[in-house]
């Protein structure tokens, strides 16, 4: 049996998998994302060595942020010079990149050993779900979307929307919002 | 009559001054070490108090260290079977299958199906006692190769 000392069959082979990002918070998808760069998932799993698997990350540009986070959430940087610091909004730096915020989020949640530069090699983003043809065939798993992304209501049919139960019919004359008051003169 | 040399030279073992031998156990200790560590007694002894010290620190650091490691390995396992580390050992417990967690990673490692039966028996198990519903099915909103 020494021709079968070291026969591993595929075990040290990397995986890709697809992760779709749309309506997915960055905050909360970082760990998942990072538990298949860093190999987390599979039971050979060791600190110090490199058996990760490629993520390709799809529709970054779709991604929600919680509150009023869009607007309050600041990326920092510092050119190192003297008065080099800048904060920007983030719903800014994602007009510029869609990719930006989550590979920044990614990135700050992978342990800052020798080790991240490879893992974030294996990371892949795409804004819109155009992905080229040499990416998408090695792609044989998916990462399951933390939340479901829910239908708006002009996704709906008209006969599904017919067939919603309700409890009462509106009448006639009402109206949902009146808006302003308008003081006649 | 002696046949090491450093016994002919300081008379009979255990015979002198104590000190002699103290630091010949010294540089045992400190043969590994670099520079003026190495053989100077007085500057190594300090060296070789800590790392006898880290040594001390590091057995058990390092049972801490390998149990992390390995629950880290057979929640992977695990989740290959859509069920969590927490819930596995907690079904093997309640079986009464008393695998530790180092034989439970070296069988998830090296007999992948011995791996899955173990896993069918603690969701059967966590299932009768309606610990967690593991037979629910998988939620959907995946997608395949073919709707992208």
């Amino acid at each position: 049996m020494a021709q079968h000392r070291v026969q591993q069959w595929a075990t040290f082979a990397r995986m890709w998998w697809l992760y779709d990002a749309r309506w997915q918070c960055p905050f909360q998808s970082a760990p998942v994302i990072i538990r298949h760069l860093q190999g987390l998932h599979k039971p050979i799993y060791h600190p110090l060595s490199d058996v990760g698997d490629h993520v390709v990350v799809i529709n970054t540009e779709h991604i929600a942020m919680e509150g009023d986070l869009w607007r309050n959430w600041r990326h920092f940087h510092h050119t190192g010079y003297p008065g080099g610091f800048s904060a920007t909004r983030v719903w800014k730096v994602h007009e510029a990149d869609p990719t930006k915020v989550l590979h920044k989020q990614i990135y700050s949640t992978v342990k800052g050993n020798l080790l991240r530069r490879p893992i974030m090699a294996r990371l892949h983003l795409y804004p819109d779900d155009n992905v080229p043809e040499d990416i998408l065939k090695n792609i044989t798993g998916q990462i399951r979307q933390l939340r479901e992304v829910p239908k708006r209501l002009d996704e709906y049919t008209q006969d599904e929307r017919d067939a919603f139960p309700r409890l009462f019919e509106w009448p006639a004359d009402y109206v949902p919002n009146p808006g302003k008051k308008t003081v006649k003169s | 009559m002696f046949l090491t040399a450093v016994n002919c030279i300081r008379g009979a073992p255990r015979v002198g001054p104590a000190k002699f031998w103290r630091v010949q156990q010294y540089l045992r200790f400190s043969w590994g070490f670099r520079g003026r560590k190495r053989h100077c007694y007085r500057i190594g002894m300090r060296y070789i108090h800590k790392a006898l010290v880290y040594a001390t620190q590091g057995r058990q650091l390092k049972k801490i260290q390998m149990h992390k490691l390995w629950d880290m390995r057979i929640d992977a396992a695990a989740q290959e079977h859509n069920l969590t580390g927490c819930n596995f050992c907690e079904g093997l417990a309640r079986s009464n299958i008393q695998l530790d967690r180092k034989v439970l990673t070296d069988l998830a490692i090296f007999e992948p199906r011995t791996f899955q039966s173990l896993v069918e028996v603690s969701k059967r198990r966590l299932e009768e006692e309606g610990i967690a519903d593991v037979q629910a099915p998988r939620p959907q909103g995946v997608f395949t190769r073919g709707m992208l």
